[in-house]
Parts: structure tokens; C-alpha cells; sequence
């Protein structure tokens, strides 16, 4: 992956990876292996490498530098977080730059050509509902930025690794057994996390956009003994999107008007849950009766 | 509070107003806030559209009901640069 590295396509983005860190190498080639190659005379979207710094630091406790376009925006980070870096840099670098669309923090699943966004905070939980959801039925748009077009209000699919924290790895490991984990990177400010593969029909199906129908902002409880439910409002989920959006102020107005009809087109709700299976029969139900029922709220 | 104190509208209503349900939340595209208010907004919209009202204007707007959460409303809109006071 060093000279002019591996290009491949993530969603709607051409992305380079040039890298001489074998674990990162192997990590990227199991976890994007069904992602399509580009060759060098397509455009790239965003030049990232990973490096290792020179002179001592490659020997004594060794790190990692994320350089995107010739510049290092981070600090670097210890050389066994690279796998994690990479991602943490890509989902910067989107964000950063991809201003065609509203970008919210949250995890995006399809079925029926409309998409549920379940927003979160780190640790709220939407990762393992998502990675669970997209091993039930659920196809994957994105398990961390929806991506929703400012022109068509169009949700776009960019279904790469889903990341995993802690617990939820195990979790997911008993729900999901046929799930392809990469390796475990341990230790980092997040915690011990994984990334899983997605699924090959995110991926076959990257270009299939959907329309947004359900909103539903999850929690994770373990104290809980039943999945409980709340509908939201509509003006009252607007006003809880926006922290969790990206670049809604960078786009001002534009921002406002993508979420406002967002919002609009969905039913909005919070679930708290505590059993996968339990969160996953009430979020297909939902989607039963807004997908082929008249609009409750 | 005079009933001839008079606001200029600062947003553009078309764009920058969302109405749900449960109220109407703005947008300022100075500042980028965002507030949900109370339903007593929907009664001022045709005011809002005008650019420039007085305060006789959003009391006759609500027919003199809810005259306190109107004047607090405008407050608050004055405050976070949704309206601008002209005379007073």
C-alpha cells in the first residue's frame, strides 16, 4: 500500500490509503475486500497515508501519524491504534469536506427504500443496534454519519466497518456469529474497540439511496427489563438533531432547511432498550406502519 | 410596554421558520440559533411576514389572549436577534 497505495470507493467518496503499516494493510484489505478498486485515473475524493514518524519514535512506544492531503490535522497516537486511526481520520475528513450534504452523527439502515437514522452519542448505543439491525433484515447505509443531500433530501449509503466498543463486541459476536471482525485494538481513548465488516449487500448496493421515514434516538439501559418507546415530536426532535449534526452550522440555512425536511418526511421517536431482539421487533413494526400505513402523528 | 412599540422582522419567514405540531422552531442565519417556541408563534406568522409589526399588532394577532406569553415571546426573539425593536 506505499507508492501510490490502494484507491478504493467508500459511498459516494474515492478514497486513497497509502500506508507501509502491515497490520493497518491487512486490516483494510479484510475489512473493505468487497469494496470496489479504482485505478490511478480516477479522481480521489480524499489522499489519506498513515505513517510512522522517523528517528526514535519508530522504536520507543511507536506511533502513528494520519497525514490527509500533506498536512497532519492530529496529534499521532500509539502505532497499535492505526486501524482506528484510519477510520477516525476518514470520518474527520467527510466531515470536514463533504458540505453537498448534511452530515448528523448517527448510524443510517435501509429496507424498503426508506431509511431509519438512529442519532447517538458515543456510547448511546446506536453501533450494536445498528450492527444488529444490519444482521436482521436491515440493509446498512452507515453505522456513523448519515449522509443526507442538500438538493434531494436523499439519504446516500456509506456503508463501511462498523465499530464496535467494549461489551458491545462480545455482544455482538453472540448475535451476529457470521460477522467478520477485524482485529481488536485495545486501549484507545474510546476504549477496546473492533470494527466488523459490512455486510456484502451495503456494499453491492452503495449507490441505492433512500428517503428518510423514521428518526429514533436510542439509549442503551441495562436496567431496564423491557424495551420501552417514546413517540417524539417532530419540532421537538428538530431541535434535538442539531448538536448532533456535523457541519449544520458551516451550511447555515442550507443545514436548517435539510434538517427541517427531514424531519418533516419522518416520525421521530427514543427508544430505550436493553434487549436487541426486543429494540429490533419494535423498530420493524414502526417501520411496518409508516412504510404501509397512514402517517399516525 | 407600549402597545406603539414597533419590531422589524430579522428572518425570512419562507426559509428560516419550521412548523410542527407541537410549535414553530426558527432559524437565524446570523448566529445559526435555533429555538422551539410555543404555538402562540403560528397566531404571529402573518405579523412576521409583514417585516414590520407592533406590539398592538401581535396582541390583535392573538385576540388579547396570552398577552404575558406574547410579550415574553417578543423578548425572547429580540434576545436571540429574530426581531429587531425600532422605536420605542
Amino acid at each position: 500500500m506505499s507508492g501510490c497505495g490502494i484507491r478504493f470507493k467508500v459511498g459516494p467518496f474515492n478514497v486513497q490509503l497509502k500506508t507501509k503499516i502491515e497490520p493497518l494493510g491487512n486490516n483494510i484489505r479484510q475489512l473493505y475486500s468487497d469494496s470496489t478498486l479504482l485505478d490511478e485515473t480516477q479522481f480521489v475524493d480524499f489522499h489519506l497515508s498513515l505513517t510512522q514518524p522517523r528517528h526514535l519514535r519508530r522504536f520507543i512506544r511507536p506511533q502513528v501519524n494520519f497525514i490527509f492531503d500533506q498536512a497532519r490535522p492530529f496529534k499521532p497516537l500509539p502505532l497499535d491504534q492505526a486501524c482506528a486511526f484510519f477510520e477516525w481520520g476518514l470520518n474527520w475528513a467527510i466531515a470536514q469536506h463533504a458540505m453537498q450534504y448534511l452530515i448528523i452523527h448517527s448510524a443510517v439502515l435501509e429496507k424498503d427504500g426508506k431509511a431509519i437514522i438512529l442519532p447517538g452519542l458515543p456510547g448511546a448505543g446506536k453501533s450494536t443496534l445498528c450492527a444488529a439491525l444490519s444482521y436482521s433484515g436491515w440493509r446498512l447505509l452507515s453505522d456513523e454519519q448519515a449522509l443526507i443531500c442538500t438538493q434531494s433530501g436523499e439519504v446516500f449509503p456509506i456503508a463501511r466497518p462498523i465499530c464496535l466498543k467494549d461489551e458491545s463486541i462480545e455482544v455482538i459476536k453472540a448475535f451476529c456469529p457470521s460477522a467478520e471482525f477485524g482485529h481488536i485494538v485495545r486501549g484507545t481513548s474510546k476504549g477496546d474497540l473492533a470494527h466488523i465488516k459490512p455486510p456484502l449487500d451495503a456494499i453491492a448496493r452503495v449507490d441505492e439511496t433512500a428517503q428518510p421515514n423514521l428518526i429514533i434516538l436510542p439509549r442503551y439501559d441495562k436496567a431496564l427489563t423491557d424495551t420501552v418507546l417514546t413517540s417524539i415530536s417532530r419540532g421537538a426532535a428538530l431541535v434535538e438533531l442539531i448538536p448532533h449534526c456535523f457541519n449544520y452550522t458551516t451550511l447555515g440555512r442550507l443545514g436548517f432547511t435539510t434538517l427541517k425536511q427531514t424531519v418533516q418526511q419522518s416520525q421521530c421517536y427514543k427508544i430505550r432498550y436493553k434487549s436487541l431482539e426486543q429494540a429490533i421487533a419494535q423498530i420493524n413494526q414502526l417501520h411496518e406502519e409508516s412504510t404501509f400505513a397512514d402517517d399516525p402523528q | 410596554m407600549s402597545n406603539t412599540l414597533t419590531y422589524r422582522c430579522n428572518m425570512d419567514v419562507a426559509t428560516d421558520w419550521a412548523a410542527f405540531e407541537d410549535g414553530v422552531v426558527l432559524f437565524n442565519p446570523n448566529n445559526c440559533n435555533t429555538v422551539l417556541y410555543h404555538p402562540v408563534l403560528h397566531r404571529l406568522k402573518p405579523l412576521f411576514l409583514q417585516g414590520q409589526f407592533s406590539l398592538a399588532d401581535c396582541l390583535d394577532g392573538v385576540l388579547h389572549r396570552d398577552t404575558a406569553l406574547v410579550l415574553e415571546t417578543l423578548d425572547s426573539l429580540e434576545e436571540l436577534g429574530f426581531v429587531q425593536r425600532i422605536t420605542n
